[in-house]
């Protein structure tokens, strides 16, 4: 198999990482599909853009305000339709069917502002990649890789050691005995929709570098980084990085062989497979019934 | 709480009246207006919105000059826009409520294959006419139905002349073929095969690939193996640039061929300096080829900015319009079909000569060559008949 082929499966992968991560670290502490995530990572490659092609602002400052913005935008989702529904103690299904609603409305909101065509921040001259063990890779390429590679080990490490990390493990293990040993579960849960959409705004700027951009560019995002995430045992980080490079080995090395046009059913099958053979995905995580 | 619960359902109630009145009252303004519509349904948002914005204007500013000219038999005539997303379940639902406005009594759209062939149907059962100005899938005017006219040649005969321009130019050549997957896109990559392996071309791959997220990489990586030296792109600009950026990035090397979805000033923007050496079939002529044609190009620009890509057919759609509005004493959905299909209706457009078959297909539908230069799209062949 021509080794490109196993580095574009690591780039996309890379990609679906830094979408299953974001989201496996919200499902940990609210327990529900936060769909809208695909939206806040459409929102950090639009942020992306405006500041760089409109604002011509350096790369590595627009990249940072694109990430810190999509949090904000993760924050006011939360904040405004999330929170005041859990207060009332609203059922899984409102969740689900609220964050859908989001997902429509910053979708729309996108294509108002920016117009539905399709956008490129890249500018300058197209040129070869360079050569990396017999495949070619691009800068754009390379900064994906390192970026996704140094957020899923700096996310570990925060998870395992800082101590708001603990406490999101605790609230996701128990929310009550959280509480009780001290820890208010709201601020825990801002933290992670801050963290989770920090890192969704980071996979749509390194995502507009490299192709294009458009309003409805969340929608397949979303989907891939949810299979990514019950591929490797949802809500677990260490999982979603499996699952996201599973995801992305086993796409771009099944379309090697057979017609580009099953990428996507490749990914579904994969999903069917693992939920009726292995529902705890790659790392085993136990779930109950009404949780997926 | 009983009380709140009562004061609600009032407001809401009350809320509810008021908006259904005000529809009633707005629908009833609309219909206040003497005289006829013609409808044109294009993509105005979405990712072809440039080309659909681009063929709406071309057909509107016909039918405005048709309305100043007088040439309308003193009629007045209303237009309106209708946007179905390039989507051809919007496509479907839009068809169905122009069907249903018994004002309307032509159309002109869709911009794509896609929604033309899923709208067709319901156009047909209420008889009404259509002229498409930019869709180009033959299969869209070869099931017998009689309401259904188009300006442009049809990718059965674009894909072929694509085919034949390559054959009589380097026929040795080897042709790897990508389509993404569209009506458009796979029928005009199909025609395209067949045209040019009867002609004794060699093609070793032929793909399809549908990417929401625009990562061609590992296609590409395949075609490299393969070693083509051109690669015709059954596709649209949203998916043509940012593979033919791919493809250099890669190293793949081979000569980009493509259909009149990649023409247009968005493909040169989004692929930048990967787009060159890019050959386009395309189904409208250059402001060069004649003085009408120079003529319109001015007066388009002077309105609405650069021509795009589709307008001079969005235009030409819009004459036809015109033309059988001005031949007509009664106005209806039937009887302007029934002129468009007689012998004698003729007339010359900005993109050539229009005279519709029997199918409601062009008979004179003509077709260019442009090559991408320097950044820019420069004629490669005069139109041929």
């Amino acid at each position: 198999m021509p080794s490109q082929i196993l580095l574009n499966g690591i780039i996309s992968g890379s990609i679906y990482i830094l979408i299953a991560l974001g989201f496996a670290i919200v499902y940990r502490t609210v327990k529900f599909f936060h769909f809208a995530h695909g939206a806040v990572y459409a929102v950090g490659a639009y942020i992306g853009y405006a500041l760089m092609v409109h604002g011509g602002i350096p790369s590595v400052v627009s990249f940072l305000a694109a990430a810190l913005g999509s949090g904000a935008v993760g924050v006011c989702t939360d904040r405004i339709v999330y929170w005041p529904l859990r207060k009332r103690r609203a059922p899984d299904m409102v969740f689900l069917i609220a964050s859908f609603g989001v997902f429509v409305f910053i979708q729309n909101l996108l294509q108002l502002v920016f117009g539905a065509q399709t956008l490129s921040i890249r500018m300058g001259v197209v040129k070869v990649g360079h050569q990396f063990f017999n495949a070619v890779i691009t800068d754009a390429q390379i900064l994906i890789l390192v970026v996704s590679g140094l957020l899923s080990v700096g996310l570990w490490v925060f998870v395992r050691q800082a101590k708001l990390g603990k406490a999101m493990r605790a609230v996701a293990d128990d929310r009550l005995g959280a509480s009780v040993a001290g820890i208010d579960p709201e601020q825990v849960v801002l933290a992670a929709f801050a963290i989770g959409s920090v890192l969704a705004g980071a996979a749509g700027v390194l995502v507009a570098y490299e192709t294009n951009i458009e309003p409805t560019m969340g929608m397949n995002a979303i989907l891939k980084g949810i299979i990514a995430s019950i591929v490797g045992g949802i809500g677990s980080i260490p999982g979603a990085v499996l699952g996201g490079l599973f995801l992305g080995l086993a796409e771009n090395i099944g379309i090697w062989k057979i017609s580009a046009g099953w990428k996507d059913s490749i990914a579904f099958a994969i999903l069917i497979v693992f939920l009726l053979i292995r529902p705890g995905g790659i790392m085993g995580v136990k779930v109950r019934g009404e949780q997926l | 709480m009983q009380k709140g619960r009562a004061a609600l359902a009032l407001f809401v109630g009350t809320a509810t009246l008021c908006v259904a009145l005000a529809i009633l009252v707005s629908s009833c303004r609309s219909d206040e207006k003497s005289g006829v519509v013609v409808a044109i349904v294009s993509s105005l948002t979405g990712d072809l919105a440039e080309n659909g914005v681009d063929m709406a204007n071309g057909a509107k500013m016909a039918l405005e000059e048709a309305l100043t000219a007088g040439n309308l038999r003193g009629r007045e005539i209303t237009i309106k826009l209708f946007d179905d997303e390039a989507d051809p379940k919007v496509a479907v639902s839009t068809a169905n409520r122009i069907c249903q406005d018994k004002k309307i009594i032509a159309v002109i759209g869709p911009l794509t294959s896609g929604s033309a062939s899923a709208a067709a149907p319901v156009y047909e059962r209420c008889q009404m006419p259509v002229v498409m100005p930019v869709p180009t899938n033959p299969e869209i005017t070869q099931k017998g139905r009689q309401n259904l006219f188009r300006i442009p040649p049809t990718d059965d005969k674009q894909a072929p002349f694509l085919a034949e321009y390559l054959l009589s130019h380097d026929a040795s050549a080897v042709v790897a073929i990508v389509h993404d997957m569209t009506t458009y896109g796979e029928g005009f990559a199909k025609s395209f095969q067949k045209a040019f392996v009867d002609g004794g071309g060699k093609v070793v791959a032929f793909e399809g690939s549908d990417e929401p997220n625009r990562d061609y990489r590992t296609v590409i990586t395949k075609l490299k193996g393969l070693d083509p030296k051109y690669v015709l792109l059954g596709a649209t600009y949203d998916m043509g640039a940012p593979f033919v950026r791919q493809m250099r990035e890669l190293g793949l090397n081979a000569v980009v061929l493509a259909g009149d979805g990649c023409y247009g000033s968005q493909f040169l923007k989004l692929a930048g300096n990967a787009a060159e050496g890019t050959t386009v079939s395309f189904i409208a002529p250059d402001p060069s080829s004649s003085t009408e044609t120079a003529a319109f190009f001015s007066r388009y620009e002077s309105k609405y900015g650069k021509v795009v890509s589709f307008a001079p057919l969005g235009f030409d759609a819009g004459l036809v319009i015109a033309k059988a509005l001005s031949e007509m004493k009664e106005p209806g959905r039937e009887a302007i079909v029934k002129i468009l299909h007689s012998p004698q209706f003729e007339l010359q457009g900005v993109t050539g000569r229009i005279r519709f078959a029997e199918n409601g297909d062009n008979l004179y539908a003509t077709l260019v060559l442009y090559r991408v230069e320097n950044g820019k799209w420069v004629l490669l062949k005069q139109p041929t008949q």
